[in-house]
C-alpha cells in the first residue's frame, strides 16, 4: 500500500479572492461544464430524435409550429408562433409589447386546445397569464441584417456566405427566456428532479436550441429553399440580455458558489494529473487552432472589449507556441505551466486556457456537472454571538471592509425595481430619484455596517437582531460565505465602477454563451448554439466536441 | 371557452411569483430586505397549507415590528410560525396556489411601494438605449 504522502496531492482551488471578482468573471469563457454544453451531451448520449408534427406557417413565414422532444424520459414540445411585426415595434429592449415570435415550452405533447390556448397567449408575453404545463416563455426577433438577404439569395439560389452567417451568427435574437414561475409558468421544483432537466437552466437550455431550430426552418420555409448544413450548423441562436439577469447571481449565493466550485473543482482535477497523454496532447493542438480562428472571427463594436479580443488574438500564438507545442506539453506539469502562466497575462487570457484545459478533460470532470444545482442553504444563523460574527467577517468577508460606502465613487449607484416592467434597473444615486428604494444588492456595504455596528461586548446574535433587525441580510450573507467559499461576488456592487455587464457575462459564460458583444455597461448581446449539432446529428462525438466551434475558414 | 371566463375567476399562481411578489410586498410595508424574503417564504407554505389569509395580512400591517421580525429569528407555534418552519424545512409544494383576489391585491398594492416609476432619464439611461436594435 502506498504511504498517503506519496499520493498525488490535489491542486489547491483557485482562490475566492481571485475568481470572484467582477474584474475576472467577466472575462469568463464556456466550458464543457456550461449548462447548454451539459444538455447537449445528454441529448447524444440518449440519441434524442427532435420531431416536427405541426407546421402551421403560411408562404410569408406566419402562423405556428410544433417541436416534440424526449429527454430523460419525458417529452417536451416547444410551441413556435411566427408574427408579422411591424418594424416600429421592433426592439430588444424589455420594454417592449410585441415580437416576431413567440415561444413556450409545454410539458408533453400540447392537445389542439392547449396549442391554441398558446397561440393566443405567447405573443403577449408578459400581459398574458400561464399554466403549470408552460414550462418556458420565451421570444425572439429575427436579425434584420441577415433575414431579408438569405430570403432573398435563398430565392435566387444565392448561398449565403460563411463570412456573411458569421458576422452576425444567429437569424434570430431572443430577449427574454423565462423560467421558474414567472408569470403563471411551471415553478421549477415540478421538474426538477425529471432526469436531464435537473441541472440550472436546462430547459431554458433545451428551449433556445429547439429555438435555433426554429429559425433555421422558418427561414428555408420562406425561402423556398435549403440551408446548407455548414451553415445551418453556425447559424445559432442570439440572445440579448441586460440588468434582468444580474440580480439573480446574488439573491442565489449558493448556486453561485456550486457553479463556481464544480468549475474549480475541475480545474483542480485538471492540475493534479500528471502527464497529459499523446491522445490530449493532439486533442490540445486541434483546440489551439480552433480557439485562434474563434478569436478571429470574433469581433464587436465595443471598443473595450474588441481591444480586449485583440490583446487575445495578438497573445495566442506566442502563448501556444511557448506553453502549448506538443514540445511544451510534453513536459510535466504542462497544463500547470501554461494556466500559471496565461494568469500572470490577464483575467482574459487565463479564463481561456482555464476553458481549454477542462474542454481536453471531459473523462476527469464530467461528473462535477451533476452537483451544479442545489441551491438550498440553512437558513439558520450559526453564529452563537456577536462575538463569533466579529471573528467571522475579516475572515471570510475582508473583501467588503476598509471601502468608504459614504465616498460618492463607493455608492454612486444604486439597484432598483422599475415600475414599468418590473425589471432590475441600476440608477445614479446623485442625479436620478427614489434612491430610497434601493434593492439589497449592496451586500459589501451592508457587511462592513454590519461590522461597524457589533458591540465590543459580546451578546447573543439574536439579541443584537432584534436591535438591529436591517442587519440580518449582513448576518446570512456572511453566514453563506463561511460556508461557501463561491458565494458571494467579492465587489462593491454599488462603486460607481461596477459594471453589471460583469455579472452578465459571467452567467451567460455558465449557460454556454460566446461571441461576447457588449452594447453598453448595462447589457450585452451574446451568441449560443453556434456550431451545436443540428437535431438529426444528435451522437455521443457530436454533442461533446463544439467549444467555441469556428469554421476552419469564413471563405 | 377560454373567452367566456369572468374576468374575477380565481386566478392560480406559482408559487415563485407569490414569494417574489410577497418579499416585494414586506418590504414595501417597511420591513428589511432579509425578513421580507422569510416571510414571502412562510407565505407560499401558509397558502399552500390552506392556513388562515388573515394571518398574512395581520403581520404585514403590523409593519415596522410584529411576527415578520420575530418569526425570522425564531418562528413560534402559532400557524404562521408553522409556516416559517415549513419553509425553513423546504417543505414540498403543490403545483398551483389560489390566494384569494383580495390578499392577491393587498400584496401589489404593498409591492407598489418599491417600485421607482421610469423618468425620461431613466429611459435613456437604462438597458438597452441609446441604439436600434433592428439590425
Amino acid at each position: 500500500m502506498k504511504d498517503a504522502f506519496d499520493l498525488p496531492q490535489p491542486a489547491a482551488l483557485r482562490a475566492p479572492s481571485h475568481v470572484m471578482r467582477l474584474a475576472q468573471m467577466g472575462q469568463m469563457f464556456p466550458t464543457r461544464l456550461s449548462f447548454l454544453r451539459v444538455l447537449l451531451r445528454r441529448l447524444g448520449s440518449e440519441g434524442a430524435k427532435l420531431t416536427r408534427p405541426i407546421w402551421a406557417i403560411d408562404a410569408r413565414g406566419f402562423g405556428h409550429a410544433v417541436y416534440s422532444i424526449d429527454l430523460g424520459g419525458f417529452s417536451y414540445s416547444l410551441v413556435a408562433i411566427s408574427t408579422d411585426l411591424p418594424p416600429e415595434k421592433r426592439t430588444d429592449r424589455v420594454i417592449a409589447e410585441a415580437w416576431d415570435t413567440a415561444y413556450v415550452l409545454y410539458d408533453g405533447v400540447p392537445s389542439s386546445d392547449e396549442i391554441a390556448r398558446i397561440v393566443a397567449t405567447a405573443p403577449k408575453q408578459e400581459a398574458a397569464r400561464f399554466t403549470e404545463r408552460d414550462l418556458i416563455l420565451s421570444r425572439a426577433n429575427k436579425s434584420v441584417r441577415l433575414w431579408a438577404r438569405f430570403v432573398e439569395g435563398l430565392r435566387q439560389g444565392h448561398m449565403p456566405s460563411l463570412a456573411e452567417v458569421n458576422a452576425v451568427g444567429y437569424l434570430m435574437r431572443t430577449t427574454a427566456v423565462y423560467g421558474n414561475g414567472k408569470f403563471g409558468i411551471a415553478d421549477r421544483h415540478l421538474f426538477a428532479d425529471r432526469p436531464g432537466a435537473t441541472g440550472s437552466f436546462s430547459l431554458e437550455m433545451l428551449t433556445v436550441w429547439m429555438i435555433r431550430n426554429f429559425t433555421h426552418d422558418l427561414l428555408e420555409h420562406e425561402a423556398g429553399a435549403p440551408l446548407p448544413r455548414e451553415i445551418k450548423r453556425h447559424l445559432g441562436i442570439g440572445n440579448a440580455t441586460g440588468l434582468g439577469m444580474a440580480p439573480f447571481l446574488v439573491s442565489h449565493p449558493v448556486l453561485l458558489n456550486n457553479w463556481m466550485m464544480a468549475r474549480e473543482t475541475a480545474l483542480s482535477r485538471v492540475r493534479s494529473g500528471d502527464g497529459l497523454p499523446d491522445s490530449k496532447r493532439l486533442h490540445i493542438e486541434r483546440l489551439t487552432r480552433r480557439v485562434e480562428r474563434h478569436l478571429e472571427h470574433w469581433s464587436t463594436p465595443d471598443q473595450v472589449a474588441q481591444e480586449e479580443i485583440e490583446d487575445l488574438r495578438g497573445h495566442w500564438p506566442t502563448f501556444v507556441e511557448q506553453y502549448l507545442s506538443q514540445d511544451a506539453l510534453a513536459k510535466p506539469h504542462a497544463l500547470n505551466a501554461a494556466l500559471d502562466a496565461a494568469k500572470a497575462k490577464g483575467a482574459g487570457l487565463e479564463e481561456l486556457v482555464v476553458a481549454l484545459s477542462l474542454e481536453v478533460s471531459g473523462d476527469e470532470i464530467d461528473d462535477l456537472a451533476d452537483g451544479m444545482h442545489d441551491a438550498s442553504a440553512p437558513l439558520a444563523v450559526p453564529f452563537g454571538d456577536t462575538a463569533d460574527l466579529a471573528h467571522a467577517i475579516p475572515e471570510h468577508c475582508s473583501w467588503a471592509l476598509g471601502i468608504d460606502y459614504a465616498a460618492k465613487s463607493n455608492c454612486a449607484q444604486f439597484w432598483y425595481v422599475s415600475e414599468e416592467k418590473l425589471e432590475p434597473r441600476l440608477g445614479q444615486r446623485f442625479d436620478e430619484p427614489r434612491a430610497d428604494l434601493e434593492s439589497p444588492l449592496d451586500i459589501a456595504r451592508r457587511i462592513s455596517a454590519l461590522y461597524a455596528d457589533l458591540p465590543n461586548q459580546a451578546e447573543p446574535l439574536s439579541e443584537f437582531l432584534l436591535s438591529h433587525p436591517d442587519h440580518l441580510l449582513a448576518v446570512m450573507a456572511v453566514n453563506t460565505a463561511a460556508r461557501y467559499p463561491y458565494a458571494l461576488i467579492q465587489d462593491n456592487l454599488i462603486a460607481a465602477t461596477c459594471r453589471p455587464v460583469d455579472l452578465l457575462r459571467a452567467k451567460l459564460a455558465m449557460f454556454g454563451a460566446a461571441k461576447f458583444d457588449p452594447k453598453s455597461n448595462l447589457w450585452t448581446r451574446i451568441t449560443l448554439c453556434q456550431g451545436a449539432p443540428l437535431p438529426d446529428e444528435l451522437t455521443p462525438e457530436a454533442c461533446d466536441d463544439w467549444w467555441l466551434a469556428a469554421p476552419d475558414t469564413l471563405q | 371557452m377560454v373567452a367566456c371566463r369572468p374576468r374575477h375567476a380565481a386566478v392560480s399562481y406559482s408559487a415563485a411569483e407569490l414569494y417574489a411578489l410577497a418579499t416585494r410586498a414586506a418590504r414595501g410595508a417597511g420591513f428589511p430586505a432579509a425578513q421580507a424574503g422569510l416571510f414571502g417564504g412562510a407565505l407560499v407554505q401558509h397558502l399552500s397549507q390552506g392556513r388562515d389569509e388573515s394571518d398574512l395580512m395581520r403581520v404585514l400591517d403590523a409593519a415596522p415590528s410584529g411576527p415578520i421580525l420575530d418569526y425570522a429569528l425564531n418562528a413560534d407555534a402559532s400557524p404562521l410560525g408553522q409556516s416559517y418552519q415549513d419553509a425553513a424545512n423546504r417543505t414540498g409544494l403543490p403545483a398551483r396556489l389560489h390566494p384569494s383576489a383580495e390578499l392577491h391585491g393587498a400584496l401589489e398594492r404593498l409591492a407598489a411601494k418599491t417600485y421607482v416609476p421610469a423618468t425620461e432619464a431613466s429611459r435613456s439611461a437604462g438597458a438597452g438605449a441609446g441604439l436600434l436594435d433592428n439590425d
